[in-house]
């Protein structure tokens, strides 16, 4: 009878260890090896984010995205008005259909509602439950509870709450000076003009003259407000859900690091500093840390004059 | 007849006890990696949040003076320049998922590879004092308490709600607690050699020391508890 119950123990350890730990994802993907299948991602247990997987649902955004973004007056799922940049995002990432799922829960926070709509009521409550006797302060927010969710949902949650909140997030960005202004280097790979080298260009240039006013593109905190050898005077912006902006070869800085911006706040002048051939705004968009070319996210009839090539 | 009928049973009793053997080691393994997995988790926040303040600091008192000795040497700056574009999401995951291994490895080679001893022994121990010996014990057993909550989760997770009451899925969680956890940790401890030096284990504690307090912060559900 020992003997049973022991074999029935380690058959659910081993069956836990194979689910739930790298050591067996590198198992299952030595098997997959063998069998010429795709091998599972190692580092999938520890990610919130996969940045590469929202490429396809940026490009379904931009097509969807409200002609004026601006300051979000709140989140909402009350009313398919209530937030066009989050409904947008829901309905490019996770589909028409989740969008009418989603708000039928009737949740005012659009986190719990996403989470929910992704892996049900009880995995979230048991999650937070646990976060709970673990401890962990505010044991609601996804963040906290997120590593409580049964290995199979937390995929599905990441996608549904992370990459869509930061999918919601680059849709409620503005533009930092008028989106008028003529975009003088695309993003994408370019001969950089002073080093004479392939490089990826990480971002755009936009010409405006010097002392221009530079606006943050969206709420957040700054992240780094100091001048180097290439930025010159730079400027970089959390927005939070792993979406970050640059603004780089300004004339002079208003903001400091740390310090919380509003949407539409003055964070520097624009000028000519660091690695510059001419007055230019260098502006960068990032998500989960990789460069995503913003120019799709200007306001629907702004000039559009996009290539990669040299300032 | 009756000879060979004892000597096979003889022989199907050895198996079977080698076996047994093999099978208690494997579930003593996945206990370990279930709890290091649960700390290193956790640790994959704590090294980006570390590595995030780095930044700042080397942005604050390092980025002058480097900026200035590569103007001295004429080398191109990018490389450290634009060092906070470091992608930290991707670049904290494998650091954890590294030392999730190592301590893995480390763990496991600590009850595994050493001589079956499986009593244990106070005089002995207090001839194996060490770094190794104060904290390897208390690594293992925040490590495996972790794993055995790792296991009740997983198992309340296949449930229906209500299926079985969380105490239920607990109680789950102290017999693989009492039948692979409490045995690895008294071999473990039991197999600690006499000690040479005081220092003997210090590289290993770097390792295995924010995994265990890792392991006993987020790892066990009694601290939410606590008043």
């Amino acid at each position: 009878m020992r003997g049973w119950a022991d074999l029935i123990l380690l058959v659910g350890v081993l069956a836990a260890c194979w689910t739930r730990t790298p050591i067996g994802a590198a198992m299952v993907g030595v098997v997959s090896l063998a069998q010429g299948r795709p091998t599972p991602d190692l580092l999938a247990s520890f990610r919130t984010e996969v940045p590469a997987a929202l490429q396809r649902s940026l490009e379904r955004a931009v097509a969807l995205k409200p002609a004026e973004p601006g300051p979000r007056p709140g989140w909402s799922l009350s009313s398919p008005d209530g937030d066009p940049a989050l409904t947008t995002a829901i309905q490019a990432h996770l589909g028409p259909e989740a969008l009418a799922q989603v708000q039928a829960l009737g949740l005012a926070s659009p986190e719990a509602a996403l989470e929910i709509w992704a892996v049900g009521r009880t995995p979230r409550d048991r999650a937070i439950a646990r976060a709970r006797a673990a401890g962990l302060s505010a044991p609601e927010s996804f963040e906290a509870h997120r590593r409580f969710l049964p290995s199979a949902a937390a995929a599905r949650a990441n996608r549904a709450v992370g990459e869509t909140l930061a999918l919601a997030t680059v849709l409620d960005l503005s533009w930092p000076v008028d989106p008028g202004t003529r975009i003088s280097s695309g993003f994408g790979y370019r001969t950089h003009p002073i080093l004479g080298t392939r490089k990826l260009h990480e971002g755009v240039d936009l010409a405006v003259p010097l002392g221009t006013d530079v606006f943050a593109a969206g709420s957040g905190r700054v992240l780094r407000a100091r001048h180097d050898k290439i930025c010159g005077n730079g400027v970089k912006l959390d927005h939070g859900h792993g979406v970050s902006t640059s603004y780089c070869h300004g004339q002079k800085l208003f903001v400091q690091r740390g310090q919380r911006v509003e949407q539409g706040q003055r964070v520097m002048a624009s000028g000519s500093t660091g690695r510059s051939t001419g007055p230019h705004l260098h502006f960068g968009l990032r998500i989960g840390g990789h460069p995503v070319d913003p120019s799709p996210f200007r306001a629907r009839g702004a000039v559009a004059d996009a290539q990669p090539q040299a300032l | 007849m009756g000879v060979r009928l004892g000597a096979m049973l003889n022989w199907s009793d050895a198996v079977a006890g080698k076996l047994a053997r093999v099978a208690s080691t494997l579930g003593q393994c996945a206990v370990v990696a279930l709890g290091v997995h649960l700390a290193a988790d956790s640790l994959d926040d704590q090294v980006m949040a570390g590595m995030t303040a780095l930044q700042a600091l080397a942005d604050l008192y390092l980025l002058a003076p480097l900026q200035g000795l590569a103007g001295t040497l004429g080398v191109a700056s990018d490389a450290f320049i634009w060092w906070d574009e470091i992608e930290l999401g991707a670049a904290s995951a494998w650091i954890a998922l590294f030392v999730e291994a190592v301590t893995t490895i480390l763990l496991w080679g600590s009850f595994v590879l050493t001589p079956r001893q499986d009593a244990l022994s106070w005089s002995r121990y207090r001839r194996a004092l060490s770094v190794r010996a104060l904290i390897l014990p208390l690594v293992l057993a925040g490590v495996i308490l972790a794993g055995c909550w790792s296991l009740s989760m997983g198992v309340e997770d296949l449930l229906p709600r209500g299926g079985l009451s969380p105490w239920s899925v607990g109680l789950l969680g102290l017999a693989v607690l009492a039948r692979f956890g409490w045995p690895a940790w008294v071999r473990a401890v039991a197999a600690l050699e006499p000690s040479r030096s005081w220092a003997e284990g210090l590289s290993s504690a770097v390792v295995l020391a924010p995994v265990g307090a890792l392991a006993w912060i987020y790892g066990i559900p009694l601290w939410g508890l606590l008043p």
